[in-house]
C-alpha cells in the first residue's frame, strides 16, 4: 500500500499530465487555426502528441488507485484507437477535414481533461 | 478470573493447591510442584549458551556507502549513458557497413553507452529500495541505447518498408481520405495511413521523416510499458516486472517496430491483453454456484464431461474486485481497442481475438462479449469496407494452406548473403530458439506456483497462423505475438534461479549484456541495405518533382526511400517472370529491356544489397548504368556527389517537368 | 445477386446498434447486485436482445456480400462470376500495381462490381 505522500506526488503528476495536455491540445488548434509554423517539429509534436495522448489520458483518468503503468498503457491505447477509427470513419463516409476532426477531438477531450485536473485521482 | 472459568469444575486432585486461594474470583495459577505426578515430564531443551561473540567484521567499503550508492550510482550511470551517445555518432563510420551490419562499424562509445545503460538498471534494481522512476528513467535510457540505438545514429529512418508505408500515407493524404485502389491490398486496412495522413494535415507538415526516425525507440517504449503492467498482474513483485521488461526489449529482434500498422496493432494487442489479464482478471467458481442449478448430493454420481462443460460455460467468471464503474470503463476501453485494430491491421486481431477466446473458454476474465465484438467486427468489416478484397482475391480466405511453401519462403529464403548475413540469420534462429525455450522452461515454474497452465497456452495460440501460409514473414508474428508471454514466463524462470542460488546475479547480469550485445547486432545486422540517408530521401522527392505523371518509375531492388510520394502517379513496370527485383536477376540488362521503365532509380542501399544479400559484383549498379547509357536508351540525370551509386537514369526522350517552374504535383 | 453499396449503411448501423445493446447490457449486469439470485429480468430481456441484434447483423451480413462469400470459398468459385478458381492464391502484401488503373476522382472506395455474373 503505497504511501500517503506517494499518493499525493502521484496525484499531483496526475494533475500536472492533465494540464499540459490541455495547453498542447489548445495550441495545437490554434496554430492549425492560424495556420503557424507549418513545417516545423514542434507543431507536428504538439498535434501528434495531443491527438495521441489527449482522448486516451481523457477516458484513463478515470481509473482510481491505479498503477502509473496501466494508466499510461490505457492512455495510449485508448488514444491510438479513437484516433484510428476517428481516420476510418473520416475514410469511410468520404468526409476528409483533417482540421475539423482536431477541432472536435479536442472539444471532446478537453472537458474530460480539465476535470482530471482538478479531480485527480 | 469471573465465573467464565470452568477448571474449578475439573479433576480433585488438582484443587489442592488453589484452596490455597479463598477468593474465587482471584487468577489461577498452576503451580509447578504438585502436579508433577499427574503432567508427564517437560520436553524443555536445556538450555545451551550462546557462542561467544566475536567483534562483527568491519563494514566495508561498498556497505558503509550503500545508501549513496543506492540513490547516486544508478542515475550517474545513465547520465553517462546519455553522454556517450553524442561520441557513438561522432565515432560510428556508416560507410563502412558491410555484411556483418551496424555492430561491426559501431565505435566504442556505442558499447559503453550500451553498458552504462544496463548498469544503470541493475544498479538501480539492486539497490535496496528501488524506486520506481528512476527504473522507469533507466529503462526508458536502456531502450535508447539498444533499440533505439540506429535511430541516434542513423540520420534517416532505416528499413525500406517503412518508407513505403509513408508513401502510402501520402497517397491517402493527397488523395483527401480516399484510399487508392488496386495498388495495394494493404489500402483495404486504410486506418494506419488515414490516421498518419490526418496528422500530419493537421499538423500542417508534408513529410514525416521525423516520426519514422524514432518510431521504433517510440513503440518499443510503448511495448516495454505493456509488458510491465502484464508482469505486474502475473508475476507480482516489485523487481521482477522490470527483469521482463527488459528481457522482453532484449529479445525483441524482431524488428517490426518500423513505422507500419502492425507496430501499433501490437499497441493495442498488449493494451487489450494487460487488462484481461489484470484488472479483469477473474475466475469461475465451481458450478454449484450458478443460480438456478441444484448442489449436487452427497454420494451423487459425477456428470459427464459434456453436461459439465455446458454448466460451465453458462457459469459467467467471478465479478473481479474493481468496482463496477471502473469495471465497464476498462470493458469498453478495450472493445474500442478491438474494434479500432480491425480496420488497422490484417491479422493482428486473430491475435487478439484468438488469445482473448482461449481465455473466455477458461473463464479467466470478465467481459467474454469482447469475443463476440471482435469477431463480429471482422466479419463485417471484410465484407462490407474491404469489399475488393474478395471480390478479387478470394483465394486468401480459401487459403492454399502452403505450409510447406511458406516454410521454405520463411526459411530457406532468408539464409542467403556473404558469411556476415548468414551469422546474423543464425542467431536470429538461435535468439528465437532461446525465447522458446525461456518460456517453456518458465512456465513449468509457474504451473509449480501457481497451477495454471493458461499462458503457454496464450503463447501457442498464435501459432496457429503458421496454417495460413502468410509467408514468411508470418514466423516472425508468431513469435513476435506469442513474445509477450514467454518473456513473462521467462522472467518466472529467472526469478526462480536467482533465488535458487545468489551467485546467479552476477551471471544473469552477464548474460544481459550479452543478451543486449547480441540485440544490436541482429537488430543491426542488415543495416548495410537498410540504412537510409537524407540524400536518398532527397533524391526521390526531387524524381517525384520533376516527372510527369503516368511514366513508369522503378527501382532495381526493395531497400531504399522509393515511392515516399506519387504513389499513384506512376506506373511501376514488373510482371516479368524472373524480374521482380533487378538485382538478384540473372539477365539485368534483358529484364530492363523487357520492363521497359522510364525512370530507373538506384540507391546506395540497392548497391549494397546486391553486394551482400545476393553476391553480385561490387559496383554492380554502376556498371548496369554505365551499359545502360553505353546503349543509348538512358541517360545519367542526376548523381549524388557524395555518393555516386545514388542515381537516377532516365530514357533518352522522355519528357521531364522542370523543377524550377512546378511546385510538387498533386 | 447485385449487391447494392448504399444498403452497407444498414449493416453499419445494425452492427453498431449491437454493440449499443451489449454495451447497455454490460452496464446492467454489472450494477446489477448479487449473483445468488435469479438473473434479474431486465439483464434477460437485454441478453435476448442481444441475440436478436446478432440474428439481425448476421442476416444483414448474408444479404449484402456474405451468400457470395460462402458460397465462393465453399465451392471454390469466383465470388462475382461465380466461375471456378484455376490460378494459384496471391500472397496479401503483393504490391500489384497496374500502370492503367485509372484514379477514380470522385471516390466511393467500395467499387461495387455491378456485373451481370449474379449468383442464381
Amino acid at each position: 500500500m503505497p504511501s500517503a505522500a506517494e499518493l499525493t506526488r502521484a496525484r499531483t503528476a496526475r494533475r500536472g499530465v492533465a494540464v499540459m495536455l490541455v495547453v498542447a491540445g489548445v495550441v495545437a488548434c490554434l496554430l492549425n487555426v492560424f495556420d503557424v509554423a507549418g513545417g516545423s517539429g514542434l507543431r507536428l509534436a504538439l498535434t501528434v502528441g495531443f491527438l495521441l495522448l489527449g482522448p486516451g489520458w481523457a477516458a484513463a483518468g478515470f481509473l482510481r488507485r491505479a498503477p502509473a503503468a496501466h494508466m499510461w498503457l490505457l492512455t495510449v491505447g485508448v488514444g491510438v484507437a479513437t484516433t484510428l477509427l476517428a481516420a476510418q470513419v473520416m475514410v469511410s463516409a468520404t468526409w476528409w477535414h483533417p482540421d475539423l476532426m482536431l477541432y472536435i477531438v479536442t472539444a471532446l477531450s478537453v472537458p474530460f481533461l480539465l476535470r482530471h485536473a482538478v479531480v485527480a485521482q | 478470573m469471573t465465573t467464565q472459568d470452568t477448571r474449578r469444575d475439573a479433576d480433585s486432585s488438582r484443587d489442592s493447591p488453589r484452596a490455597a486461594v479463598p477468593d474465587s474470583e482471584a487468577t489461577q495459577v498452576m503451580a509447578v510442584g504438585a502436579q508433577d505426578l499427574a503432567d508427564p515430564p517437560t520436553t524443555a531443551l536445556p538450555i545451551i549458551p550462546p557462542p561467544p561473540v566475536e567483534d562483527p567484521a568491519p563494514p566495508t567499503w561498498v556497505e558503509r556507502n550503500r545508501p549513496t550508492i543506492d540513490r547516486w550510482l544508478s542515475p550517474a550511470l545513465a547520465v553517462l549513458a546519455l553522454a556517450m551517445l553524442p561520441l557513438a555518432v561522432a565515432t560510428t563510420d556508416l560507410a563502412a557497413l558491410d555484411g556483418w551490419g551496424l555492430a561491426k562499424v559501431l565505435g566504442a562509445p556505442a558499447w559503453l553507452a550500451l553498458l552504462f545503460a544496463i548498469g544503470a538498471c541493475l544498479s538501480e534494481l539492486y539497490a535496496k529500495r528501488p524506486r520506481i522512476p528512476m527504473l522507469g528513467a533507466a529503462t526508458a535510457v536502456l531502450i535508447l541505447c539498444s533499440t533505439g540505438l540506429p535511430s541516434v545514429i542513423q540520420p534517416a529512418a532505416r528499413f525500406g518498408t517503412a518508407w513505403t508505408i509513408t508513401g502510402f500515407v501520402d497517397a491517402v493524404a493527397v488523395a483527401n481520405g480516399v484510399p487508392p485502389q488496386g495498388l495495394d491490398a494493404r489500402f483495404s486496412w486504410p486506418a494506419f495511413f488515414a490516421q498518419w495522413a490526418w496528422f500530419r494535415e493537421a499538423a500542417g507538415a508534408d513529410q514525416l521523416d521525423v516520426v519514422l526516425r524514432w518510431f521504433p525507440a517510440a513503440v518499443v517504449a510503448v511495448w516495454a510499458i505493456g509488458i510491465y503492467a502484464l508482469a505486474r498482474s502475473m508475476l507480482g513483485g516489485s523487481r521482477a516486472p522490470w527483469a521482463a521488461a527488459w528481457l522482453f526489449v532484449g529479445l525483441n529482434w524482431i524488428e517490426q517496430d518500423y513505422f507500419s500498422p502492425q507496430a501499433t496493432g501490437i499497441c493495442l494487442l498488449l493494451t487489450v491483453l494487460t487488462f484481461a489479464l489484470g484488472p479483469l482478471a477473474t475466475r469461475r467458481t465451481d458450478a454449484s454456484g450458478v443460480p438456478g442449478w441444484p448442489a449436487p448430493h452427497v454420494g451423487a454420481k459425477r456428470l459427464p464431461l459434456w453436461h459439465r462443460w455446458v454448466v460451465s460455460a453458462m457459469t459467467p467468471p467471478n465479478r473481479p474486485t474493481l468496482p463496477p464503474r471502473q469495471l465497464l470503463l476498462v470493458y469498453f476501453c478495450a472493445a474500442l481497442c478491438i474494434l479500432a485494430v480491425i480496420p488497422a491491421h490484417q491479422l493482428t486481431p486473430f491475435a487478439i481475438l484468438g488469445q482473448l477466446a482461449l481465455l473466455a473458454l477458461v473463464g479467466r476474465y470478465r467481459g467474454r462479449g469482447l469475443v463476440l465484438i471482435g469477431i463480429l467486427g471482422v466479419l463485417v468489416f471484410i465484407l462490407i469496407a474491404a469489399r475488393p478484397i474478395w471480390t478479387t482475391q478470394i483465394g486468401l480466405f480459401i487459403g492454399d494452406g502452403n505450409t510447406g511453401a511458406a516454410l521454405e519462403a520463411g526459411v530457406a529464403d532468408r539464409l542467403t548473403g556473404d558469411f556476415g548475413q548468414q551469422i546474423v540469420k543464425y542467431g536470429r534462429f538461435l535468439v528465437a530458439a532461446l525465447s522458446y525455450g525461456l518460456g517453456f522452461l518458465g512456465a513449468i515454474i509457474y504451473w509449480r506456483r501457481r497451477r495454471d497452465l493458461v499462458p503457454i497456452g496464450l503463447a501457442v495460440v498464435p501459432m496457429g497462423f503458421a496454417a495460413q501460409g502468410y509467408g514468411g514473414e508470418g514466423f516472425l508474428r508468431i513469435l513476435l505475438f506469442g513474445l509477450p508471454i514467454l518473456t513473462i514466463l521467462g522472467t518466472d524462470l529467472l526469478r526462480f534461479l536467482v533465488r535458487w542460488r545468489g551467485w546467479m546475479k552476477p551471471v544473469l547480469a552477464v548474460g544481459m549484456v550479452a543478451l543486449f550485445a547480441m540485440l544490436i547486432f541482429l537488430r543491426g545486422g542488415n543495416d548495410s541495405y537498410q540504412v537510409v540517408y537524407p540524400r536518398d530521401a532527397e533524391m526521390y522527392r526531387q524524381v517525384v518533382a520533376t516527372t510527369p505523371p503516368g511514366q513508369n518509375v522503378m527501382p532495381l531492388s526493395d531497400p531504399g526511400p522509393f515511392a515516399i510520394e506519387g504513389l499513384t502517379m506512376y506506373g511501376r513496370g514488373g510482371g516479368i517472370e524472373g524480374c521482380g527485383r533487378i538485382a538478384p536477376a540473372t539477365d539485368k540488362i534483358g529484364c530492363i529491356a523487357q520492363i521497359n521503365p522510364d525512370v530507373i532509380v538506384n540507391f546506395g542501399s540497392i548497391e549494397a544489397q546486391g553486394v551482400y544479400l545476393y553476391l553480385n559484383k561490387p559496383g554492380w549498379s554502376l556498371d548496369l548504368a554505365n551499359t545502360l547509357i553505353a546503349q543509348g536508351t538512358y541517360y545519367m540525370w542526376f548523381q549524388d556527389p557524395t555518393d555516386p551509386y545514388d542515381f537516377v537514369l532516365r530514357k533518352t526522350g522522355a519528357p521531364v517537368i522542370d523543377s524550377a517552374t512546378q511546385g510538387r504535383p498533386g | 445477386m447485385i449487391l447494392d453499396p448504399g444498403f452497407d449503411r444498414w449493416v453499419w448501423l445494425g452492427f453498431f446498434g449491437l454493440l449499443v445493446v451489449l454495451g447497455v447490457r454490460a452496464w446492467v449486469v454489472e450494477s446489477s447486485r448479487g449473483r445468488l439470485t435469479r438473473t434479474p429480468g431486465r439483464v434477460r430481456a437485454l441478453t435476448g436482445a442481444s441475440v436478436v441484434m446478432v440474428a439481425v447483423v448476421l442476416s444483414l451480413m448474408w444479404v449484402q456480400g456474405g451468400q457470395q462469400v460462402i458460397n465462393a470459398v465453399v465451392n471454390r468459385v469466383d465470388p462475382v462470376t461465380g466461375l471456378p478458381l484455376d490460378q494459384p492464391a496471391a500472397p496479401v502484401v503483393a504490391p500489384v500495381v497496374d500502370p492503367n488503373a485509372p484514379v477514380d476522382e470522385h471516390g466511393a472506395p467500395l467499387p461495387a462490381p455491378a456485373g451481370p455474373a449474379a449468383n442464381p
